[in-house]
């Protein structure tokens, strides 16, 4: 499941996003300086996971991952989410 | 190409920037926004441009923030006067503007926006709801303000206005403002534009304006003695706020301490808004403002904003006259009201009748029923949305919208409850209200507690070591402790006698002295707010735990400095309230134990 996030990550950026998206969504691409990502967006977001794997995300401890909003990119978003799924899975092993 | 945050117009020498953050519906004072404003301020030439009027494109909005994730994603204070030097140059250059210059506000002006218009030599402002003016940083975030307000706000406002505005987080709309100070002009809504105008012209022919107020001297206090009252209104906070409290206070102190204000004056701002901003009740609080909007969306789901409300109350009833009164007092664009007696309504107009009543048959499917008592029997949703308010009288502006299906009227309160400041959930209740079984799940510890024998000193000094600013005996004044009573009688605290005589006895924060914290009652108080978020849950009285946590923030002041009721109860704080079982078993119900291990057992947190 957790090989499988990307494209549902992808889904859900596509969702909350109200700004226009690049046509391809890269895991370098940053939310903040890309996407046009807000902090409603980001709230959107948290949102739009939940619709794609199915439990409660809260997204304020990845924001507070990194030392410079323009550093929240897709692929560091695919990191915390699969460990979010691993926690999930673990769980209900 | 991307749409940029700013738009310029210059007419008859007056420059006029308009703000609209590109593809939000507030507006966000952005990093973008920040190196464009400094580019359009330092293109300005002051010979042919001899006014600046800032205004926003959006009506609800003039600035809301500038944007959470840099809050979010400071790790180190030197990260904070980083990532706000743009924003901060942009401020300056706007206030060192040698010609005059005046914010137009229209919409809500929270935080930074208050600070941006403070660096404006005039700000003039439309009178309704719509704009209201709001220091959220200490009051929503525990945060000290970044952008100048704690030196600029004393020196105009004065140590004790300021003081309310800024670190008690008083909501002031246009008149109120006006009335302090903060604003030199008000004017009916739709003629703020041509009057920004007018007085931009007046200011740049003859240096002032007759549509202005004449600002007088800030009133002056006993510096020491209102000192004193606030030192120890903060020493009355739970132990992790008073740092914050402590640092903000000293700050507006020193403004109304020093005549002049220069650079060392908002570093020293900077410096401790930097320290503010890492502490761990900082990230939490922030936290919450993303559980706030999660509740938003899980309500609205996509539902249309309308820009119009017609409601339509049945007058007769006392519940739907105070909700007309209440909101009509709030002065909301574009909310219309008339007697549901009086004629026939439109087909999009919201009824409101009282819950309960049976005397007007409904001539519309938008129709509310309204109860503002606590109700103790089980929900009847039979006749549409109610809206469950029974903390509306005692001042708390929490609405539990409660439908047995999703529906269009529901979301269209929602909707119109947010445009009022009115925090709401909704919900899918069974056997009561959600309200219902939050108040019993957080007062009836207490009640048993009280009941053993514990003293309400020590009952308050174990809710103010948990982190509650307010206490119930602060928030129950103005309800009917007798219908509530009855509420908390079917949550199990039947066999107290005297019940509404000991709701009426529950601490407030006036008397704090002298208590001992309980940590079994500390341990009771959350294991019982547990089962209550597990029963809401499972039941499907809620959909999401975002709601549970936006009702525990608004009824029961659940601190912000958790976060959020539902993130704070991990599974590991299960376990360890698990482990205390013995100790807490005749504060709480065996079912509250039960549930409690279920959750420790189960290994799932509410959020991920």
């Amino acid at each position: 499941m957790v090989g499988e996030c990307l494209p549902r990550i992808v889904n859900a950026v596509r969702g909350a996003a109200s700004a226009p998206l690049p046509v391809e969504l890269r895991e370098e691409h940053s939310f903040v300086l890309d996407l046009g990502f807000d902090s409603l967006a980001m709230a959107r977001l948290g949102l739009a996971l939940e619709d794609q794997f199915g439990f409660p995300i809260l997204l304020d401890s990845w924001l507070s991952s990194q030392s410079d909003p323009s550093a929240l990119t897709i692929g560091s978003l695919r990191v915390f989410v699969a460990s979010r799924i691993e926690g999930h899975e673990g769980a209900a092993a | 190409m991307k749409a940029q945050p700013l738009s310029t117009e210059t007419s008859d020498g007056v420059l006029t920037i308009t703000l609209d953050t590109p593809a939000c519906p507030v507006n966000i004072f952005t990093h973008e926004a920040a190196v464009q404003l400094l580019g359009i301020v330092g293109g300005i030439d002051t010979r042919r441009t001899r006014a600046v009027i800032f205004r926003s494109a959006k009506p609800h909005s003039f600035v809301n923030g500038a944007s959470l994730m840099l809050a979010s994603a400071v790790g180190k204070p030197e990260d904070l006067t980083r990532l706000t030097a743009p924003i901060r140059q942009a401020y300056r250059a706007l206030g060192d503007l040698p010609i005059p210059t005046i914010a137009a506000i229209r919409g809500s002006c929270y935080g930074c926006g208050v600070e941006l218009a403070l660096r404006c030599k005039f700000r003039v402002a439309g009178d309704s709801y719509d704009a209201h003016f709001y220091m959220t940083e200490i009051a929503d975030y525990l945060l000290v303000p970044t952008f100048g307000s704690t030196q600029y706000l004393p020196r105009m406002l004065g140590l004790e206005s300021a003081t309310n505005f800024l670190l008690w987080g008083e909501r002031w709309p246009a008149r109120r403002a006006l009335e302090h100070g903060l604003i030199d002009g008000c004017f009916s809504d739709g003629e703020l534009d041509a009057a920004a105008q007018q007085v931009a012209r007046d200011l740049a022919r003859d240096g002032t304006s007759p549509l202005l107020r004449v600002r007088g001297a800030p009133a002056r206090s006993d510096v020491e003695a209102f000192g004193k009252r606030t030192r120890e209104r903060i020493d009355r906070l739970p132990p992790e706020y008073r740092g914050v409290y402590a640092t903000c206070y000293a700050l507006i102190e020193r403004a109304v301490l020093k005549d002049t204000l220069d650079a060392e004056d908002l570093e020293a701002e900077v410096q401790a808004s930097a320290r503010s901003v890492v502490a761990p009740i900082s990230k939490a609080s922030v936290g919450f403002f993303f559980v706030r909007q999660l509740n938003e969306q899980v309500s609205l789901r996509g539902a249309p904003a309308p820009s119009t409300f017609h409601v339509r109350c049945d007058m007769s009833a006392e519940a739907p006259r105070y909700f007309r009164a209440e909101l009509e007092g709030r002065r909301i664009r574009g909310l219309t009201f008339d007697d549901l007696a009086a004629r026939p309504g439109s087909p999009d107009a919201l009824e409101v009748r009282a819950y309960g009543s049976a005397g007007l048959e409904s001539s519309s499917a938008r129709s509310l029923a309204i109860c503002d008592t606590p109700e103790p029997a089980a929900p009847d949703l039979g006749g549409g949305p109610v809206l469950y308010a029974p903390a509306w009288r005692g001042g708390a502006a929490f609405v539990e919208i409660a439908y047995p299906e999703p529906a269009a009227d529901g979301q269209r309160a929602f909707r119109l409850l947010a445009r009022a400041g009115i925090h709401s959930i909704t919900t899918r209740p069974k056997n009561t209200f959600v309200t219902n079984a939050l108040l019993r799940a957080y007062l009836t510890p207490q009640v048993a507690f009280l009941a053993a024998g514990g003293t309400r000193w020590d009952l308050a000094a174990t809710l103010l070591d948990l982190g509650f600013t307010r206490l119930p005996g602060d928030w129950l004044v103005g309800w009917d402790l007798d219908r509530l009573a009855l509420v908390l009688d079917r949550g199990g605290a039947r066999g107290v006698t005297g019940l509404p005589t000991t709701l009426a006895s529950l601490p407030s924060t006036r008397e704090l002295e002298g208590g001992t914290v309980s940590p079994s009652l500390e341990n009771a108080v959350l294991a019982s707010l547990l089962a209550f978020a597990r029963a809401a849950l499972r039941e499907g009285s809620v959909v999401h735990p975002c709601a549970i946590d936006v009702a525990a923030r608004e009824l029961i002041d659940f601190p912000l400095g958790k976060t959020s009721l539902c993130r704070y109860l991990t599974v590991t704080r299960a376990r360890r309230l698990g482990d205390q079982a013995s100790s807490i078993a005749s504060l709480v119900g065996v079912h509250v134990l039960d549930s409690v291990q279920q959750y420790a057992d189960g290994k799932r947190d509410f959020y991920r």
